[in-house]
């Protein structure tokens, strides 16, 4: 059995993984706007691709028309006639999710109604498209197969998206008789094999050569057509599926217009005269800010050695200049609309309301603010779950309506949740949010909470507009955790076997690749105390390399938001900066140069 | 109009398709069965001899306005009848 068990919960396990890879591909293309990672986009939908490539050859019919509908407006995605807004991804959402139930009960999934979502997804393809592309999602192109009396019918819509990989359309003939039977070859393995090469759009045997069964005792021929799209040439699908050349008609005549069109189209996508100025200019403006930096280092450098402090001090001042141009860029470039993002607190909340069968609005008015998305993704699980104690706590038979806004001055943005209703929440009713105070005050954002009668239950949180964010890798050394710069960080070593370590004149180092990296410790340069480690963070400061050991197997991935050094740690040279966990816990950022030289001074 | 289910219970290959061809013919031509079940409860494979046999009934069926429907079929086999449309021509229920 080709197809069994196993496989079908092969099948199962690949396609639940893949869509939980696709629902986070998504949200990451939906936080980059119009200008979208196209090798992102194309990732997602060559994962979807497969998924509906699975589907159609276990014959799960309303798993295929589905996947087949996400993923054309994935096409689309990919070639940049439509944006991956929040509207869009919502939609692309409710298909997934869709998707994992059918996949969930894959047995009965043909029993399932799927047609609300084909009916959203459709409607998104058609929306977007230009006029004289919108009637192709409906309309139908006959393409018949040459000598023969079969036509296919296929949707022009999948014709163009199929163009618009860049494959090729030809008609495949084969008899099931010369070419698979007296080849000792089952049905199975010819289309099995000729998906590996290429996607079926669709087939049909010539079932009136076959006669009927008063005709013919056997039959001596079955002829079998495929329409069939792949990325080769003629001449290599000659030779991968072993074919005569006049079993392999390429399809030109039938849809030259949409050939024409397409290659129009990818004429059009080759100069996005907009966005090419716009990524030019980008590319431009940081080139030009890092070979200032570079400069003014350079001379920095040269005063450092022979010149006085008062020089040293208005070379400072010129590299801070820089400094902040290039802070502002970073700035610029990470801030995005908070729309984009917020409206999954929306899509959380609508999820939760439906898994407890009970109805909530919320209702997000954020207007144009813009601010920068690493903060903005943090406060999107705290901000969900203040809405959804907030619900818990409503006195209503009616749905509970909640109102989220946010505000912005120079000095912070200020975000404020109320019911619409202020009589709904009991009096003097406080909400247990320890955990969200936690992640706020993580990201330096202040929470209160207060109550009055005219205004009811008021949950304010403001968060500063200048913030300093450190992407780095969280670890635990000696029962603190640290966050190691990102750029700083090199790569990680866990396996540590003890023959690996050596120790010569109190310097202590660790055998890998074929060299010796000196190690240092934040609290003892003992070699038991390195021997008790769990991992090496191995970091690069300028040319110095030198590895830091962590208690932690694992680093975490981390966006630290620097908080104010306190006198005390401000006066620490092992300290650069601290920022608090989402935890509440608090975490230190080494100075990676303090410990290089630490290293230097050891040797 | 009469109905009639057959089983064959054995592959359906170029061995024993003269042999089950033989026995559809005289189901619809000599008994007069118009609609006809053809049970693959323990049919794992079929070949492209077998997938002749079936067309044949088919067109054998609708010469006298008929109907075959193919039942119980296995999960591999039921996908081979769709992925090759056939579904487009007889109804095919997977058991």
């Amino acid at each position: 059995m080709i197809i069994d068990r196993e496989t079908i919960d092969l099948y199962i396990d690949e396609t639940n993984q893949s869509l939980a890879d696709i629902e986070k591909n998504l949200l990451i293309l939906e936080d980059m706007g119009p200008n979208i990672d196209k090798s992102l986009a194309n990732l997602i939908y060559n994962a979807m691709h497969v998924i509906r490539n699975g589907a159609s050859l276990l014959s799960l019919s309303k798993i295929k028309d589905l996947s087949q509908k996400i993923e054309n407006v994935l096409g689309l995605i990919c070639t940049s006639r439509l944006t991956p807004n929040p509207e869009v991804v919502n939609i692309l959402f409710q298909g997934i999710d869709r998707l994992y139930q059918l996949i969930e009960k894959i047995h009965s999934h043909e029993d399932m109604d799927i047609d609300e979502q084909l009916v959203l997804l459709t409607g998104l393809t058609s929306a977007v498209l230009p006029d004289d592309i919108k009637q192709s999602v409906t309309a139908v192109r006959d393409i018949p197969v040459p000598d023969a009396e079969h036509v296919f019918h296929i949707s022009e819509f999948n014709l163009i998206q199929v163009l618009e990989q860049g494959k090729n359309i030809y008609v495949l003939t084969f008899d099931l008789i010369k070419d698979v039977q007296e080849k000792n070859k089952t049905p199975l393995n010819l289309v099995q094999f000729i998906q590996q090469h290429g996607e079926m759009i669709d087939s049909v045997f010539d079932i009136k050569s076959i006669g009927t069964l008063e005709e013919n005792e056997t039959s001596s021929a079955m002829p079998y057509f495929v329409l069939f799209a792949s990325t080769l040439s003629y001449e290599d699908l000659i030779l991968v599926l072993d074919v005569q050349s006049d079993q392999i008609k390429p399809v030109n005549s039938a849809i030259s217009d949409l050939i024409l069109t397409n290659n129009k189209t990818h004429q059009k996508d080759l100069g996005p005269v907009i966005s090419v100025r716009y990524e030019d200019t980008e590319n431009k403006s940081c080139k030009n800010l890092l070979n200032a930096l570079s400069c003014e280092l350079d001379f920095a450098m040269n005063y450092f050695s022979c010149h006085s402090d008062k020089v040293l001090s208005m070379s400072m001042a010129r590299m801070q200049s820089v400094l902040k141009s290039l802070k502002d860029l970073q700035y610029q470039k990470n801030r995005i609309q908070a729309n984009k993002l917020l409206w999954k607190v929306g899509k959380n909340i609508r999820d939760h309301a439906y898994q407890n069968n009970s109805l909530a609005k919320l209702d997000i008015q954020c207007g144009q603010i813009m601010m920068d998305h690493r903060i903005l993704s943090r406060l999107i699980d705290p901000l969900t779950q203040i809405v959804i104690k907030m619900i818990r706590c409503a006195q209503t038979d009616i749905p509970a309506q909640i109102c989220l806004k946010m505000t912005q001055n120079d000095n912070f943005i200020q975000v404020t949740i109320t019911p619409a209703n202020p009589q709904i929440i009991a009096e003097e009713t406080y909400l247990d949010c320890s955990v969200e105070e936690n992640k706020f005050k993580a990201v330096s954002a202040e929470f209160t909470q207060t109550f009055d009668i005219s205004t009811g239950l008021v949950i304010t949180i403001r968060i500063p507009n200048n913030v300093i964010i450190l992407p780095g890798f969280g670890v635990a050394i000696d029962d603190h955790y640290y966050v190691i710069p990102k750029f700083n960080v090199t790569y990680c070593l866990t396996n540590l076997p003890k023959k690996m370590w050596h120790e010569n004149n109190s310097n202590i180092s660790f055998y890998h690749n074929e060299q010796h990296i000196p190690v240092v410790g934040i609290s003892s340069t003992d070699l038991s105390y390195f021997q008790t480690k769990k991992s090496l963070i191995v970091c690069n400061v300028g040319n110095q390399q030198f590895a830091l050991a962590s208690d932690s197997t694992e680093p975490f991935e981390l966006d630290a938001v620097c908080q104010p050094l306190s006198k005390q740690l401000k006066s620490n040279p092992l300290i650069a900066a601290n920022c608090l966990l989402d935890s509440g816990q608090i975490a230190f950022v080494p100075e990676m140069g303090f410990l290089a030289n630490k290293y230097l001074s050891i040797c | 109009m009469s109905k009639k289910v057959i089983s064959p219970g054995q592959d359906i290959v170029a061995s024993m398709v003269p042999e089950f061809k033989k026995r559809l013919q005289e189901i619809i031509v000599e008994e007069g069965i118009t609609e006809l079940d053809i049970d693959l409860t323990g049919v794992e494979m079929v070949d492209s001899v077998g997938l002749g046999a079936f067309i044949a009934t088919h067109n054998s069926l609708s010469q006298k306005n008929g109907k075959l429907t193919v039942i119980n079929a296995s999960a591999d086999i039921y996908s081979l009848f769709k992925t090759m449309r056939l579904d487009q021509h007889f109804e095919i229920q997977q058991g």
